[in-house]
């Protein structure tokens, strides 16, 4: 049961019980300023290995039928049984593209018909064997892609983030921007102990300020009481406890929460007020995933307010990829609630060509990286899923990518005998061959927020491997 | 230095005297700690031997252990308890390794540590969360809970013949602060169950996972060896619907048809191992793709109607029936034929971990395989991180990893043994341990602190427990935000703002929740309405005067809350306090009713009038047998536990 579902139920039971829960109350406005949007970068992090296999198969037409016979004993148990053959489930499972860079016709699954729409419209980018980490492990894999550390091997969660390294980066101020329930170490920065300097957690733009004094109530009302001893304590001793107590001490994050929510929370209520509300579609937005829906929310809402925020990078999640069985089902839903023609970027993206703007618009200035922990193994597995591989492909999307594919996107290697003799897309175990290093693309999306960061973000990223040198010069314009 | 095994051998000496107060807590191999029948009042002879020191762990010295630091093992390891005054003073006066096997054992029933309310009638289904439910959702004449409440205990939903997730996590929100019931242990089960374990409600069902939190609650009880409780956890019936080896097998023609999810995450999650300290394609290969092989033929039961649920997937029953069979539903369970070996052969074997792990059938491999898998090197360096980490101490350094490393390979896979040791070492009392509280932690160890009384945990709403605040902020038992990889850790807590804010707001825009100080309620038979009030005269002593001034209240709330002595009761908080429990006024009302919202220092408290102002709250005297007494003492409750220091706890 989520969160969300448990705490509706808690009201309803409550109601139930005669006892009426309090309902959060939107806030109104007539007009909103128009700022000038950075240029912002938007990491989606897909937890569990997404299969993007699945997401992207062979066209019937495809060149290599060898590719195509073994792509298709390898995992047509992941599709319905009642499908005659290859062309038959492709038909029905898959929307027809073309690569516009090679003219490569390929298929991408009919439940991402947004993203369809993009990639046909230029916009998305596919990087090929991508890899962002050595291994096969959740949460080692997680914190690879998250510090943009492939071959980093310690399992170490205080550490720098590559997105919280890019604010650090960038000349002058800028803030990573969470938009999930919890911060990653994406947005982290590299001051231990300070990790979240520059991180605004933004779980929900339309409450970001501490309850404070309730000006409708009496002075003395136990509210307003508690605020004001509340604050006064803070605000007291919080400038003396960060002279008095040395780096690190323990309490200081939670002196340094109120502090950064004060900061950020009131002049953000303020500036909503003026601004439009979240629109009927968005409040109306109904996911599978009911987390995913709110950050699409705080996506429009932190779009209405760049300068307040001072943004630079944003960070969004997406959990549940993990698909050793009824990959199918589990995984179209996801698809569906993040790349569908009624999903949530589909919902959103459209609304932010509404938000005034004082240079370019919005959507102009944003591109997004879905990253995972990594790929999975080509064959099916015996309970209509995929296990844990390593290579995959890397997607990124917005008006400023040069749309296309970038590397081999069904390597005709997996359907030939290796050195030892096996073939992989009939080899249990065997997965997509990583040839690119997610170092070498991001390094990309660095230069792209702000030319001349790369080098500081991803110091190794010269040196990264590159399936083909040079191919990702022209990735972002 | 007396090691572990001397110890045990010289518990069991004492056991055999006959000992007129004293009882073994337990008789396996593993467990060696004694534990009072309730009531009792010494165990001299048992607590003047001594708790065995584990390489690697220094005894703190005697002088060196008091209140303060009973205080902080309450805190850390129990949610803070409901021990009474005296009994911290009781143990703060004890020598540490004779308190420690009070303190912290695995029976169902700690009275010392719980039973700040005497015998409560729940007691008795303390190591079962299915009985206690179904107590508490009973007409039992016995039943203490609320009229209201007992449908939201209840083991089916209100109106939907199908077993409640929603009653599920009310009865443990409530369980984990009933009196009586031992928190250290349902501490333990939680990290079993929810991190270290871990699966998710939606993946197992409410009856599975509920089954499998009993199961290690009475394995617990039994036996505190790691071994016993991985392979459990490893043959569980939740264990396999949540991961989908429920449906591995091999087929007629001796094909293998699964997937390798549990096969990996036994190693990785259950025993530590990752597989970085040998050849990865061996690892890879042969022991996860064998352990996958053995994870065959673990197909679950079906009873039909089970907990009198109309839902079918609340049927599946556990244990496992690692046999060909019949189930009560007439399907045949092909548990053996379906299994690797399927000729069923006792030596069928399968090298994993470059040994061979032999048995008839799924269990009985995953028993041979458990203690090869804990002895492994990489295991016996992660587990005792995953323990100190989820319970004592965020930052370990260097040297303090190689210390409990040492200390678990001494340790003999004694948890109990282990933690003690941890517990009342050096590194911990001494050192720079922090512990940052997830909101499980901190919402039940404030909830255990603001519960006073038996007719107090009763009367509450079945709302207004812990449980819904810790969802609010992210909490919520069964289902872990990482799924398999665990809930909601110290860390993860302290990296959510949101969550800081969460805690903000409901103690500035809910005070009655914490400051409750009347309930109305209803119990069947009793024609009249109930009143229960809060009273915290009970436990708040008098001076010598027999008075509660203002300032001793302050600070009895402070260690109460806090248990860190006073470290950080700083004079801008002793001001808010003091203004609070006077007057039931911030301080800066009563300074200047015109202006509120001025903020003091404590250079601007130090001395002169307002330093004076601060005193003179202080000295006043409060009615805490009125309700407008308590009432303060309740808002000065929430102002205290929204201050940094119920987020974290040592380091200082």
């Amino acid at each position: 049961m989520e969160r969300r579902a448990f705490l509706k139920q808690m009201i309803l039971a409550s109601s139930a019980a005669g006892m009426a829960g309090v309902m959060p109350r939107l806030l109104r406005a007539e007009s909103c300023v128009a700022s000038a949007m950075p240029r912002t970068l938007i990491n989606v992090m897909l937890q569990g290995g997404a299969d993007f296999r699945y997401l992207f198969m062979p066209a019937p037409s495809h060149p290599d039928s060898l590719y195509l016979d073994g792509i298709w004993n390898a995992r047509s148990s992941l599709y319905s049984a009642d499908y005659g053959d290859y062309q038959q489930m492709f038909d029905s499972e898959y929307l027809l593209a073309s690569d516009p860079l090679s003219g490569l016709p390929f298929g991408i699954h009919n439940s991402a018909a947004w993203l369809h729409s993009q990639f046909e419209a230029g916009q998305v980018a596919v990087i090929a064997n991508a890899y962002c980490s050595r291994n096969r492990r959740h949460d080692q894999s997680i914190l690879n892609a998250d510090a943009g550390e492939p071959d980093l091997a310690q399992l170490n969660f205080d550490r720098a983030g590559w997105g919280g390294r890019l604010i650090e980066a960038i000349p002058g101020s800028g803030n990573v921007v969470e938009l999930g329930s919890s911060v990653s170490v994406f947005s982290k920065g590299s001051q231990p102990g300070d990790r979240m300097a520059r991180v605004v957690h933004a779980e929900n733009m339309r409450g970001m300020a501490l309850a404070g004094q309730d000006e409708e109530s009496a002075a003395g009302s136990r509210r307003n009481v508690l605020a004001r001893a509340l604050n006064a304590w803070y605000e007291g001793r919080g400038p003396e406890l960060a002279n008095e107590k040395p780096p690190g001490w323990a309490y200081q994050t939670f002196v340094s929460h109120r502090s950064a929510i004060q900061q950020f929370g009131l002049a953000i209520d303020e500036r909503l007020a003026q601004c439009q509300p979240l629109p009927d579609e968005l409040l109306n937005l109904e996911l599978n995933n009911g987390s995913f829906a709110q950050q699409c929310r705080n996506l429009f809402d932190a779009c209405q307010l760049p300068d307040v925020l001072d943004l630079r990078v944003m960070s969004m999640s997406y959990g549940g990829w993990d698909t050793h069985d009824n990959l199918a089902v589990e995984i179209t839903e996801n698809i569906s609630d993040i790349f569908g023609a009624a999903g949530g970027l589909a919902t959103t993206f459209p609304l932010l060509d509404g938000i005034p703007f004082a240079a370019q618009p919005v959507s102009d200035q944003l591109v997004m990286y879905f990253a995972s922990d990594f790929g999975r193994q080509l064959a099916a597995n015996g309970t209509f899923g995929t296990d844990h591989g390593r290579g995959t492909y890397s997607i990124m999307l917005g008006k400023p990518v040069q749309g296309g594919i970038y590397g081999e996107l069904f390597p005709a290697a997996e359907a030939l005998a290796s050195d030892d003799g096996r073939i992989p897309l009939q080899t249990q175990g065997a997965d997509i061959s990583g040839r690119t290093s997610t170092e070498k693309i991001l390094a990309e999306a660095c230069e792209w927020v702000e030319p001349g960061t790369s080098t500081a973000v991803f110091p190794n990223a010269g040196t990264a491997d590159i399936e083909t040198p040079g191919m990702l010069d022209s990735l972002l314009s | 230095m007396m090691n572990l095994k001397a110890f045990k051998t010289l518990v069991l000496l004492v056991g055999s005297l006959g000992s007129a107060v004293c009882q073994a807590e337990a008789t396996q191999q593993h467990n060696y700690s004694i534990a009072l029948s309730p009531g009792a009042t010494s165990i001299s002879a048992i607590e003047n031997v001594a708790l065995p020191s584990l390489e690697g762990l220094t005894t703190v010295d005697g002088k060196n252990w008091g209140e303060q630091q009973v205080r902080l093992v309450l805190q850390t390891f129990a949610w803070g308890g409901q021990a009474t005054d005296r009994q911290i003073e009781t143990w703060a006066n004890m020598a540490p390794h004779a308190a420690i096997v009070q303190i912290l054992n695995f029976e169902p029933v700690n009275l010392r540590l719980s039973g700040r309310a005497g015998k409560d009638p729940s007691s008795q289904y303390c190591d079962s969360l299915t009985d206690i439910q179904q107590f508490w959702g009973s007409d039992h004449p016995d039943n203490p809970m609320r009229l209201v409440n007992r449908p939201f205990y209840q083991i089916l939903a209100r109106n939907n013949p199908v077993v409640s997730q929603l009653n599920l996590y009310l009865a443990w929100s409530r369980l984990v602060h009933t009196p009586g019931c031992n928190m250290f242990l349902h501490k333990m089960a939680l990290y079993i169950t929810n991190y270290h374990a871990s699966i998710h409600v939606q993946n197992a069902g409410p009856s599975l996972i509920r089954a499998y939190y009993d199961d290690v609650v009475q394995q617990l009880a039994q036996s505190a060896d790691f071994v016993d409780l991985m392979n459990l956890a490893a043959s569980h019936a939740a264990l396999s619907r949540a991961y989908g080896h429920v449906g591995n097998h091999f087929d007629r023609q001796g094909e293998f048809n699964g997937n390798d999810d549990f096969a990996r995450e036994y190693f990785q999650l259950l025993f530590g191992i990752q597989g970085t300290s040998e050849d990865e394609a061996y690892h890879e290969d042969v022991t996860i793709e064998h352990n996958a092989w053995l994870l065959t033929g673990m197909i679950l039961d079906l009873q039909p109607g089970a907990w009198g649920s109309e839902r079918r997937s609340d049927w599946l029953i556990s244990p496992i029936n690692f046999s060909n069979h019949f189930d009560a539903s007439g399907r045949f369970i092909p548990n053996q034929s379906a299994h690797f070996s399927v000729d069923g052969s006792p030596s069928s074997c399968l090298e994993i971990l470059h040994e061979q792990i032999c048995g008839a059938n799924a269990e009985q491999k995953l028993m041979a395989l458990g203690p090869v898998a804990a002895a492994h090197p990489e295991s016996m360096a992660s587990i005792p991180l995953k323990l100190i980490r989820f319970f004592g101490d965020d930052r370990l350094d260097g040297a303090e990893i190689a210390a409990l490393q040492a200390a678990w390979q001494d340790a003999q896979f004694d948890m109990l043994a282990f933690l003690r040791a941890y517990a009342i070492s050096t590194q911990f009392l001494e050192g720079d341990a922090v512990k940052l509280r997830s909101a499980f932690d901190r919402n039940i160890a404030i909830h255990n602190a603001n519960q006073l009384t038996t007719e107090e945990a009763y009367s509450e709403l079945f709302r207004n427990g812990p449980g819904v605040r810790m969802a609010e902020q992210g909490a919520q038992v069964f289902s872990p935000i990482r799924d398999v990889f665990g809930g909601q850790t110290g860390n993860d807590a302290a990296n959510d703002r949101f969550l800081f804010k969460s805690a903000w707001d409901v103690n500035v825009t809910n005070p009655d929740f914490l400051a409750d100080t009347l309930e109305p309620y209803r119990l069947p038979g009793v024609d009249s309405i109930q009143y229960w009030s809060k009273d915290w005269s009970q436990v708040i002593p008098k001076d010598k005067r027999g008075w509660h001034t203002v300032s001793a209240v302050g600070e009895w709330l402070w260690n109460h809350f806090i248990g860190d002595s006073g470290t950080n009761y700083d004079a801008v908080a002793r001001a808010q306090v003091h203004a609070l429990l006077a007057t039931g006024f911030d301080f800066g009302a009563i300074v200047n009713e015109q202006d509120p919202g001025v903020v003091y220092s404590s250079a601007d408290l130090a001395s002169g009038e307002l330093a004076a102002f601060v005193d003179t709250l202080g000295s006043m005297n409060m009615s805490l047998g009125k309700l407008s007494g308590n009432q303060r003492v309740g808002m000065a409750v929430n102002f205290i536990t929204a201050l940094p220091y119920t987020f974290a706890s040592g380091g200082e």
